[in-house]
């Protein structure tokens, strides 16, 4: 009996030792010569899941649990797909180059169109740096203790099994390095870089388009040969 | 009616000397002639010289506001991934642009 709660005990004082969590305030600054973006946002970091409230440029909350994510702008988050922030790029291509994440001071990881660079302190991500070209995305961390636990936070909030997402969207999405989305003429044009670092341009309508995915209507405005057949590729499967 | 030529000649020649400064000799007429031609012809320099300047700039300030209202061209646009996108849009494209707002990329 004694050997079993000896177990137990050492079981419980690995899980509390090797539990990692963080509360911080996020500054995402992205500039290029001429024009400068900014996020702002706080993190409720515990084992991999996230609770992330974004002040600025829009309130948006966005936890991530295991696999699932969800998003919103109340106390009721909706399922929607994986989103990622600087930081779980770098542990992406991190993982992918088998970096090991233990480490003090700066790696810096270049893959063919972009460069990524992590700055740890005492254990602790100071900073992660993207450069695409001209463009710099950098995302810096304030580290502030705080009296809530990740689960006192997660509980204030509904999280919701349906996503207002098209999923197949998503997926079409994915296919890029990045996105950014404008509204113009009741459409919403979709600006991305793909793998190659190449621009592409796609209108996503409820009206109008060349491909009909869930709801909506995609036209491949721009894209290099390669990208256009793998995103008709997506579309096709998806259908 | 020489005494009322000379009298008026007189007057004329203090105005003038007060708004040219210069001092009445014998080729007098032809300076301020010379004068009054060159202050015309600066007036008219300068008139054009800012009408010039107020029509490119009213056509720069035409293109440069027409360009902003015009979808542009994506190898145009530097690619960022934190484009501050915080238009009002209908509710069906809401969670592609949050989306776009907190994510960094994939």
């Amino acid at each position: 009996m004694k050997k079993f709660f000896s177990v137990l005990l050492i079981i419980f004082a690995s899980i509390y030792i090797f539990s990692f969590s963080y509360h911080a305030f996020r500054f995402v600054i992205e500039y290029s010569k001429d024009i400068q973006f900014t996020r702002y946002e706080e993190v409720f970091y515990k084992d991999g899941n996230k609770i992330v409230f974004v002040k600025s440029p829009k309130k948006i909350i966005w936890v991530k649990l295991g696999e699932k994510y969800y998003m919103g702008t109340s106390e009721k988050l909706k399922l929607c797909p994986p989103i990622k922030d600087l930081e779980d790029i770098f542990n992406d291509y991190a993982e992918f180059h088998k970096i090991s994440q233990d480490f003090d001071g700066e790696i810096t990881i270049s893959e063919d169109v972009f460069t990524i660079k992590a700055i740890k302190i005492d254990g602790m991500l100071r900073k992660i740096i993207r450069k695409f070209e001209n463009v710099v995305t950098e995302m810096q961390y304030i580290y502030i203790p705080t009296t809530y636990t990740f689960d006192e936070v997660l509980s204030n909030f509904e999280l919701i099994d349906e996503s207002d997402v098209p999923e197949k969207i998503y997926d079409i999405l994915n296919l890029f390095l990045w996105f950014n989305v404008e509204y113009v003429d009741d459409a919403l044009k979709v600006y991305a870089v793909d793998k190659n670092g190449e621009g592409v341009l796609l209108e996503i309508s409820d009206k109008k388009g060349k491909f009909k995915v869930d709801n909506f209507y995609i036209s491949i405005l721009e894209a290099s040969e390669e990208t256009r057949k793998e995103i008709e590729n997506e579309i096709s499967s998806n259908n | 009616m020489k005494d009322v030529n000379d009298e008026i000649y007189a007057r004329f020649i203090k105005i003038v000397e007060k708004r040219t400064c210069y001092i009445p000799g014998s080729l007098l007429e032809e300076k301020i002639v010379e004068q009054i031609k060159r202050k015309k012809r600066f007036n008219i320099t300068g008139i054009a010289v800012v009408a010039g300047a107020i029509g490119i700039f009213t056509v720069l300030l035409l293109f440069n506001s027409l360009g902003s209202n015009t979808p542009t061209n994506v190898n145009q646009r530097p690619l960022y991934s934190l484009y501050e996108n915080i238009q009002q849009v209908p509710e069906k494209y809401e969670p592609i642009i949050n989306i776009s707002l907190v994510s960094d990329g994939f």
